[in-house]
């Protein structure tokens, strides 16, 4: 039964409404009672509304912009953070998190988390690696050098769908925490990942590589009219993809709605259980990807110890973003930002000279601040 | 449009939520189904939403046999639920709540525009275009909500309306509207049942009436024929002398003295306390009833003025000190704030004032427990002993032990919060019984409760707040519901 307006009920076609007019009691004109603001400028609210989004963000992006500042005053004598090159090697830099932290995005929303996403990248390394060791030799000559590591990646980024629907599947099918799932599938994954490769790194013979491997993350891209590395249009290409899925699609409000409030979806008729999975599972080819790029950035290497603790850096992002641990908030373009300051925080020290274990002192304060003055912000509206 | 359910029975377990069960409901009548908290109407609601099955029984729409496997069935055969408590979804917009479930899509993307019609002409027929599709539902007030959901269960075709408590926070001028809104939907043929205690609020609202006791059919009939003092008999079961036992007590000396404290500017609470006095707080929720009592034990702030205990310096004091001075607190919320469910009811008793068990930081365990079992023979608790789980137990025997709590730590200023929400009406007999003996022994009593005839029978003077303000506290018998509501209800616009 399709939806319809209340028309039915109320016996009459919305328009003409002459007949409501003459019921209109004078309570009705009045309305009912809106919070403060909107009650008094209703254009604003509705501004408000649509534009919803892009207030969430503010916070974080003008955070971002400070952090930069910051960093360019410091580096003036050199001058060598403000450049187009270093901005180049940043977005590179940005590229493994960030397309993990998209994922992970559409996982908190709906209220859940995972940890596995740094075993799930190295997993991937090592399976990519493996499949084109194996799979080059065989290949025709004319099949040879290319092939075998596309079908390779491929193949890495659904092991990562794979690795996260299992995860969704325990989430749903066991109702145990996300939390404990993930904290065992991050073991699994990990001892896996050094299971197949003995413990050691698995090397791809250079003439499997293909001449587009090496471009995927240079930081000089070739040739010059992309403008910036391959990978970084694949992470603006996913983003672009789960900003509709997130604010157009049907599957997209079921992810808010399952982590605002589980129960009303549930009464709304909506599978809890099965949005659980797909969001999994979505984020999952994510943290393939994640995966993949990261097999690139490694040059061509599978290494299961890579990756480690990276699950912490990215729900760090999503949550400096605007995401919030108990769910239903998080936005794709908060996300990104959030993955940006974490690498400019990361590239910018390095280039103020500013050494190692203050870089990991000042990461941590800069998260804790972002959240609790984000919490500030949001209390005063 | 005509809902009936014939001779429904539902266990769970051992537990006879309801028994051979009767309710019919034809288009264009709004009937009220009035009852206890426990007697039966949440089950009742449960089945008609798809929640769970009943064990026996007939249920049929418009002579059509009606039995939904879930809540999506149950709304698109036309039957929907407004819950006491709201249930949206408080980070979706309006029109994506409004729509949740039912969306319209093309290549599962949301037609955006068909959803803002819909839900522009709903909110339009409701009268209240003044909500923007586009806000989310986090800000707006509760009255507001509520409409929301009141349009969700429209563009779901409703014709059957179960509304569960609905002014329950609502503010007085809210909820008159919403009584006009529920009119107008039953003069356009609607079928509505209306679930409420308030017995005022439902004769302004309802023709007819069923009132279910202990999962069972108690009484039926028109409410217009049918005299108060009838229905309270039949939503109770016994003798009102019964369950309010009278203990004979003196007032004593002033204890408790909140003259110049206020949650308003404009408003000083007026209120002292004395010894062997039970005080009670009328008011809708929201009211500030709860805040006055977390504020008089120090968990919330004082907003201006000083609580002042007799004997103590005058200061404002956090819970710790406030256990000190004999100040007890029951939270209106066992589940979560009173009570740590996963732990034994010794622990529970005594966690307030465990030094009184300890000898060099180590626990004295045998004593404990006995004083445990001590207290929960004098309150009836009804459990295996004083080890099990105080999450296994009933509700009733629950908040028992949260009182237990406060006479454990010698408490001789009680602020109760709701103390017999949802709990049967034995051991509200039996908690009754224990307020007026811990004040005929010279404690003061102050009881936060929304179950007016709760108030007028154990209270000796009633306090009515509304929206933060407390109007003089009167010796019970001047009071009549009326009056209550109507002074609670004044100043919420």
């Amino acid at each position: 039964m399709p939806p319809a307006p209340a028309s039915h009920i109320l016996g009459q076609t919305p328009r003409p409404r002459s007949d409501v007019t003459t019921t209109r009691q004078p309570f009705l004109r009045q309305g009912v009672r809106v919070t403060g603001s909107e009650a008094k400028l209703p254009a604003q609210a509705a501004l408000r509304g649509t534009l919803g989004w892009v207030w969430t963000v503010l916070g974080p992006f003008l955070g971002l912009i400070l952090i930069t500042g910051l960093f360019a005053y410091l580096t003036r004598e050199t001058g060598s953070f403000l450049t187009l090159y270093n901005w180049r090697i940043i977005a590179v830099q940005t590229v493994v998190v960030g397309v993990a932290a998209l994922g992970m995005t559409l996982i908190m929303i709906s209220g859940a988390i995972d940890l596995s996403v740094g075993s799930t990248i190295a997993l991937v390394t090592v399976v990519v690696a493996l499949i084109v060791k194996r799979l080059d030799p065989a290949m025709p000559l004319a099949l040879k050098g290319g092939f075998a590591l596309a079908l390779a990646m491929c193949s890495g980024v659904l092991l990562g769908g794979v690795c996260g629907a299992i995860n969704g599947a325990l989430t749903a099918g066991l109702k145990v925490v996300p939390f404990i799932i993930t904290l065992g599938s991050y073991k699994v994954y990990r001892g896996l990942a050094k299971w197949l490769s003995s413990s050691t790194t698995v090397y791809v013979p250079s003439d499997a590589k293909a001449w587009w491997f090496s471009r995927i993350l240079a930081a000089e891209p070739e040739p010059r009219w992309l403008l910036v590395a391959p990978g970084v249009w694949v992470l603006a290409l996913l983003a672009l993809v789960l900003a509709i899925v997130l604010r157009q699609s049907v599957f997209g409000r079921y992810i808010y709605a399952v982590g605002s409030n589980e129960a009303t979806a549930r009464l709304c008729g909506v599978s809890v259980p099965r949005v659980r999975v797909w969001v999994y599972a979505i984020a999952g080819l994510a943290t393939g990807l994640a995966g993949v790029l990261q097999f690139a950035y490694l040059s061509a290497t599978g290494d299961s110890t890579t990756a480690d603790g990276l699950e912490l850096q990215v729900i760090a992002a999503v949550v400096i973003g605007g995401g919030s641990l108990s769910g239903g908030e998080g936005s794709v373009l908060g996300t990104l930002i959030g993955c940006l300051i974490m690498s400019v925080l990361n590239n910018g020290c390095v280039h103020a000279r500013i050494p190692n274990p203050a870089q990991d002192v000042i990461i941590g304060v800069i998260i804790v601040a972002a959240v609790t003055l984000d919490r500030i912000r949001r209390g005063s509206r | 449009m005509r809902l009936e359910m014939r001779d429904v029975s539902k266990s769970f377990g051992p537990t006879r939520a309801l028994e051979g069960v009767s309710l019919a409901v034809d288009g264009g009548e709004i009937r009220a189904l009035i009852g206890e908290n426990g007697a039966g109407k949440s089950t009742l609601m449960k089945i008609l939403s798809g929640a769970i099955r009943p064990d026996t029984g007939t249920i049929t729409l418009d002579g059509e046999p009606f039995a939904p496997s879930g809540p999506r069935q149950a709304r698109d055969r036309g039957v929907a639920m407004i819950y006491q408590e709201i249930a949206l979804a408080p980070d979706l917009t309006v029109e994506a709540n409004i729509m949740l479930g039912r969306e319209l899509s093309t290549y599962g993307l949301v037609r955006g525009r068909a959803h803002r019609r819909i839900v522009r002409e709903t909110l339009e027929l409701l009268d209240h275009p003044d909500i923007h599709p586009a806000i989310k539902v986090r800000s707006l007030s509760i009255g507001a909500q509520q409409l929301v959901e009141i349009a969700r269960a429209l563009t779901a075709n409703a014709r059957v309306l179960v509304l569960d408590e609905p002014t329950s926070s609502l503010t007085g001028r809210d909820a008159e509207r919403l009584f006009q809104l529920v009119e107008r939907l039953r003069d356009r043929g609607m079928a509505i049942v209306y679930i409420s205690h308030f017995l005022e609020e439902s004769r302004r609202i309802a023709q007819t009436f069923t009132v279910l006791r202990d999962g069972k059919n108690a009484a039926d009939g028109l409410l217009a024929q049918t005299s108060e003092e009838a229905i309270i008999a039949a939503m109770v079961g016994r003798d009102l002398n019964e369950l309010f036992p009278q203990v004979p007590r003196t007032i004593g000396e002033p204890i408790l003295d909140l003259r110049d404290v206020a949650l308003h500017p404009e408003s000083q609470s007026g209120l002292v306390l004395h010894r062997g006095e039970v005080v009670g707080l009328a008011g809708l929720v929201g009211a500030g009833r709860t805040s006055l009592l977390r504020a008089i034990y120090g968990l919330d702030p004082v907003r201006t003025g000083v609580v002042r205990v007799a004997g103590y310096p005058a200061r404002n004091a956090g819970p710790a000190e406030r256990i000190r001075q004999g100040v007890g607190f029951a939270s209106e919320d066992r589940k979560t704030e009173g009570l740590a469910l996963s732990r034994s009811i010794e622990d529970n008793i005594t966690l307030s004032a465990l030094d009184r068990h300890s000898q060099r930081g180590f626990l004295r365990l045998g004593q404990r427990r006995a004083e445990a079992a001590e207290l929960m023979r004098k309150l009836a608790v009804k459990a295996r002993g004083p080890r099990e789980r105080v999450g296994n137990l009933s509700g009733g025997n629950q908040q028992k032990v949260a009182l237990a709590r406060l006479l454990h730590q010698h408490a001789h200023v009680f602020l109760l919060d709701e103390p017999t929400r949802g709990i049967d009406v034995g051991s509200k007999a039996e908690i009754y019984r224990m307020i007026g003996e811990q004040a005929a022994q010279g404690a003061a009593i102050l009881i936060a409760s929304s179950y007016l005839p709760e108030l007028f029978g154990v209270c000796d003077r009633i306090a009515v707040m509304s929206r933060g303000r407390i109007f003089p506290a009167r010796p019970t018998h001047e009071w009549t519901e009326h009056k209550v509501m109507e002074l609670a209800t004044q100043l919420s616009s």
